[in-house]
Parts: structure tokens; sequence; C-alpha cells
């Protein structure tokens, strides 16, 4: 596991990982880092290729939080990872950018319906907002770029996609996703999501 | 003790925040200038980490009970307990049935109310009170993706003045150039986001978006994003982050992590002996 160190700040750090399956080995870093109680260690970012560490620097020094790291990267390969779950969440396919979206694919709504409810998705972190699953594995035929100005409101449940990112907005927030559905599961509190879970998507309606 | 009897527009009851859930996407939240926030508790023989009102912008009115003893730390909102003016940044008495009002913000966006019982223990004062000046000297450190920025870039960034505009909160402040040609030209296009475009993200972590327009996350922050990081404000710049308002100006300083450390370590010196007997 070999990580590019990034001192960002007097109290944080960015441990960004560049080879294959670089998001296991953030897993497994976190994992061996959530085993650390330090008063000094403030918060874990996990991310897909990325780990931010926000720390006290005067309660943990910079130098002790690198061995620390050190040690527990070494530790880290030999971590298993919790199997994931599968869940299911239902869709209502009605959401404002369906249309677009299946028009910039050159798709019918029922084939982006298809595509999107069809795919296995897996949560690689959550982040953003609270219990907001990043999810991997949108079909190709559905990548487009988010929208070029971000909505100031996103509804809560919206289910929706960004680039290669598929996601649900847990709660009303501003976003520049693109909005093809909407699901009643609550996301949060407790976070209904963790990494390596595998999300399907299911069409009932309205 | 104390009761809401007008709450004003934005007050809420503020801690030192909650650590150790970025990963779940939750926020550390707390009281956006912890500096005041910690110095009113102590005043009233509080925890520093101990709830207190935060009030921003503009003050509400407050009823007491029982006897109590409080204290103001922050911004200046021209309090009175029952009519008469009440300094900031020392122990108050109230007692039963006195009411406390504040009003608008005169300087700073945010103070905080801190309050207990009254035991009879000495009363407090504060040995320095902060000052805004303005345009704010905000000291960064070279964010994640600085070096993916020409140094042009990175000059322009700390050169001009920035204007802190109306659209900012507690998740973030959004800057404006302070004068025209100050904005900053960002070569991106609008690219497919992949899932790697995400990357963490902490209070006081400064991002540009395409538009040029700086963005400087606050404690409400989101945990993580995809705008490039240009830098990150020190910690112990926060508390200035948490006192500036829309319109306000401020400029940038680039500093270095271990510089910022020595900074951060006075101020936590300073905070250990802020408060001395009225």
């Amino acid at each position: 596991m070999n990580a590019e160190w990034l001192r960002t700040g007097d109290g944080s750090l960015l441990l960004r990982f560049a080879e294959p399956g670089a998001w296991e080995s953030v897993r497994r870093l976190f994992e061996a880092l959530q085993r650390f109680e330090h008063p000094g260690l403030l918060n874990l970012h996990p991310a897909y290729a990325s780990l931010l560490i926000d720390f006290d620097p005067l309660l943990l020094p910079f130098a002790e939080l690198q061995c620390e790291i050190e040690a527990r990267l070494r530790l880290a390969a030999g971590i298993d990872l919790p199997p994931g779950r599968e869940i299911e969440i239902p869709v209502i396919y009605d959401g404002a950018d369906l249309v677009s979206v299946a028009e910039r694919c050159s798709l019918s709504v029922k084939d982006v319906i298809r595509l999107h409810s069809r795919a296995r998705y897996t949560v690689r972190f959550l982040g953003f907002r609270p219990g907001f699953a990043y999810l991997d594995g949108l079909p190709e035929e559905l990548v487009v770029p988010r929208l070029s100005a971000p909505r100031l409101r996103v509804p809560k449940g919206s289910v929706a996609i960004a680039g290669r990112q598929a996601g649900i907005y847990p709660e009303e927030a501003p976003g520049g996703w693109r909005l093809l559905g909407r699901t009643d599961v609550t996301l949060f509190p407790p976070p209904l999501l963790a990494p390596g879970d595998t999300v399907i998507f299911r069409e009932v309606r309205a | 003790m104390i009761r809401v009897l007008d709450p004003g527009p934005w007050i809420a009851l503020r801690d030192a925040g909650c650590w150790r859930q970025s990963h779940l996407g939750v926020s550390p939240g707390g009281a956006a200038d912890p500096w005041s926030h910690a110095v009113a508790n102590r005043l009233v023989g509080n925890a520093d980490e101990a709830a207190a009102y935060e009030i921003t912008l503009r003050g509400g009115r407050f009823g007491f009970d029982a006897a109590a003893r409080f204290a103001l730390a922050g911004a200046e909102f021209d309090a009175t307990l029952d009519d008469e003016p009440v300094p900031s940044w020392q122990t108050v008495i109230a007692r039963a049935g006195q009411e406390l009002k504040l009003g608008y913000a005169r300087d700073g966006a945010r103070c905080y109310l801190a309050f207990a019982a009254d035991d009879g223990a000495p009363l407090l004062r504060a040995r320095t009170r902060t000052t805004f000046t303005l345009p704010a000297i905000v000291r960064v450190t070279p964010g994640a993706d600085a070096a993916s920025f020409d140094a042009a870039l990175r000059d322009v960034f700390v050169a001009g003045e920035w204007t802190v505009s109306p659209h900012s909160d507690r998740h973030g402040l959004r800057l404006l150039p302070a004068v025209s040609g100050g904005r900053l030209r960002v070569a991106r296009g609008n690219a497919i986001d992949g899932l790697d475009s995400s990357q963490g993200v902490t209070w006081g972590t400064v991002q540009l978006p395409p538009s040029g327009e700086p963005l400087v996350l606050m404690n409400d922050q989101q945990t993580t994003g995809g705008y490039p990081q240009l830098a990150q404000v020190i910690i112990a710049d926060r508390p200035r982050l948490g006192q500036l308002r829309p319109g306000d100006r401020l400029r940038f300083h680039w500093i270095d992590p271990d510089a910022a450390v020595t900074v951060l370590a006075e101020q936590r010196r300073r905070l250990a002996t802020v408060v001395v007997p009225a």
C-alpha cells in the first residue's frame, strides 16, 4: 500500500493512493485508524482513492501521527473487510432530468430506467451529506456530466446521477446531479448504507 | 434558569462540535467562532466545550427564571439587562425575573451567550477582547490541489482583497473579488466526474470552482467535495472566519504548516490565561 502524503494544513493530512485497487487500500487504512482511539485524532474522511485525516496538532503532533499511520499501513494489508450487504431501493422514476438525460444519451426514457435499475452498484464511501453514499457501477450509456449550474434545492430522497457516479440525496440539499427519480427509503439516521454494500434500484409505480 | 423569549432570526445552542463522524458524511458543527465560545464559557466557570447560545447578526430576548451568571463574548450586540447596558467579555449576574436583550451586531457576525447557575464564585473578566479589523487577514497553507494551479494564480489569490458574498453561511463563505480584475481564471472544462473526483474537505478548506470564486468551507461543511482545493485556513484563524459577514473584506496570507502550529500553540496559551478576576 503506497500512499502519497500531502500535509494540507496544520491539522490535516491527505493520503492519496494511485495504485489499482486504491479503494480497498483506503478502506483498510480507514478500518485500521478507526481502532486508533486518541483525543487528537478528530476525523477520517475516506473517499474513492484518498483518505483525509483531521487532527489536533498540539494533542497529536504531526510526527507522532506519521509514525502511527506508518505502523497502521503495515497492519492494514492484513485487515479483513466486513462483507457487504445487498440492499434494494424502490424508486419512482419521475425525476426532473429523466427526459433530458434520455435525450443526451440518445435513449428512450424506458431505456434509461431499464439501464439504471438493472445495474448493481457498490457503495464506495459515504460523504458530502449525512448518509450520502457514492455508488459505483453506473452503466456507460448513462454517463453524462453534472448540470452546469447546480440547483439550490434538490428534494430529499432524489435518486440522481453525475458523471460515473450514482447516489441518493438523504436530505434536501443544493446539488448539481441529474435527477432520475425518488425513493421514500430513509438513508439517515442511522446510515442505511456502508462501504462495500451492493445497491439495487427497483422501479415502483407512483 | 434561562429562557429564550424571542430567538431572533439565527440563534442556536452550540458546543465544540461532534467529531469522528465525517466518514458517515456528518460535519462537526459546533461554534463557528470557537475562541469567543470558549472565552464566554470560561467567564461563567463552564468547560470550554459547554453549550452556549450562538447569536448571529441580530439578537433576541432572554428571561431568567432564577439568579444566574452569564457572559457575552464575540461581536458587540449592544446588550441590555432590564434596559441597563451590560458589558461583553465579563461575568454578569442576573436576578430572577430580569430580561436580557441583544440588538444588532455592530462588528463581527456572532456572539456567544454562556450561562450557569449563580454559585457565588468570583466574577471574572477577559484580559483581551477580539477586535474586528478589516480587511481580515486569514492565514492559509497550500491545499491538496495547490500544485495543480499555476504560480500566477496562487499569487493573485493572496495579492488581492476578497469580499464575503451574501450567499454565505455556516456551510461556507463564498468570496468575490473586491476589485474588478481580481477574478481567478481557472482552466478547467466541464469534465466527467469519476468517483475519484471527490476527496475529503474540512473546516477551512478553500475550494476553487471553475467560476474562479473561492469557497471557504465552514464547520457545517460537506465532508467530501469535488472542486479542486487551493488552500487550507489554519486552525487558529477559524474564529476569524466565524466573525466575517456578508460585505466584509479579507485577504489571504500563505504560511507553512509548522508555523501555523506555533500560532495555534500561542493561541491555546492565551486561552489558558485569558480569564482573570474582575
